[in-house]
């Protein structure tokens, strides 16, 4: 029997979980846990969980962002996010004060980190990796 | 004959008697002194030609010997004369390998107290770098801290938003 990847199970659990009523999807998400302990398959669950949030999203039309900042978001920032996509976004707002200050955006797989600590880390690395002449 | 004799002075008697008496004393002395001293003669000459000879032989050993010697010193001060110019060139020899040998030890230490100073220099410069990075960062961190309000983090993340690209 040929093996599915994660994604593969991420999208045929959405696809079951979408074709059956609100009240049956937790069992059938049950069962779904079960077969993957039979074929010892435990071990993707986290891999097929982050797929099958991103397929959601993606089916969805909706883009997630994580940003992360030393302080509390602009009540406007996923607004603004939206506009600025050209697209619905689902923003999760994480508090990290060891960023100081600005913000790190996940924006699907990609990373653009404006923080403070970010912009320190490159500053020491630039002082750092200058060779002596 | 007689009266001749004896005109002339000559006592006859006398002259037989002193005749035989000469060959007596001839025959006594030819018995009991020529003939010794003649062996003595004799022998002393045979004495002195030994002598004579030998003393030819032992000129012509010594000669011989002489000749031996200077053949012996000229091999002596030859070899004398090879050994010291061996002994002179060995110890050039040893000199300049000495001296090539400190010359190679001197370069290898030069070197390796260059490389030694470098890498030491290197060590500082890096120390000191990583010193003045830790400095700066911590610095502008403490500034930016300071400096850094609600409104201005506010306007560093709208700027980020603005920057970031819609995706196709």
């Amino acid at each position: 029997m040929k093996r599915l990847t994660a994604k593969q199970y991420a999208v045929n659990l959405l696809d079951v979980m979408e074709a059956l009523p609100a009240k049956e999807q937790p069992a059938a998400a049950q069962r779904f846990f079960q077969l993957l302990q039979r074929r010892r398959l435990i071990r993707l669950l986290p891999r097929i969980l982050s797929n099958l949030e991103a397929e959601s999203y993606r089916r969805a039309g909706v883009l997630p962002v994580t940003a992360r900042a030393a302080r509390d978001l602009p009540a406007t920032t996923a607004q603004q996010l939206t506009k600025q996509l050209g697209q619905p976004v689902v923003l999760t707002a994480v508090t990290d004060p060891t960023l100081t200050a600005g913000v790190q955006f996940t924006v699907g797989e990609t990373l653009i980190d404006s923080s403070l600590k970010a912009l320190l880390t490159s500053l020491r690395q630039r002082l750092t990796n200058h060779t002596t002449t | 004959m007689s009266e001749l004799l004896h005109n002339l002075g000559i006592n006859g008697k006398l002259l037989i008697a002193s005749t035989v008496n000469f060959f007596l004393l001839f025959l006594v002395l030819r018995r009991f002194v020529y003939g010794p001293v003649v062996r003595m003669l004799e022998k002393r000459e045979k004495t002195v030609a030994d002598s004579l000879k030998h003393s030819a032989e032992v000129e012509s050993v010594r000669n011989s010997l002489a000749v031996e010697r200077e053949k012996i010193v000229l091999a002596a001060k030859t070899a004398a004369s090879d050994l010291l110019q061996e002994a002179a060139q060995r110890a050039d020899r040893l000199r300049a390998d000495a001296l090539t040998a400190a010359r190679t030890d001197a370069d290898a230490l030069v070197a390796k107290t260059k490389a030694a100073l470098a890498e030491e220099r290197a060590a500082l410069m890096d120390s000191v770098r990583h010193d003045v990075a830790d400095l700066v960062v911590t610095a502008t961190e403490k500034i930016l801290e300071q400096k850094m309000t609600d409104k201005a983090d506010h306007a560093l993340i709208a700027k980020t938003i603005a920057q970031l690209e819609a995706k196709p």
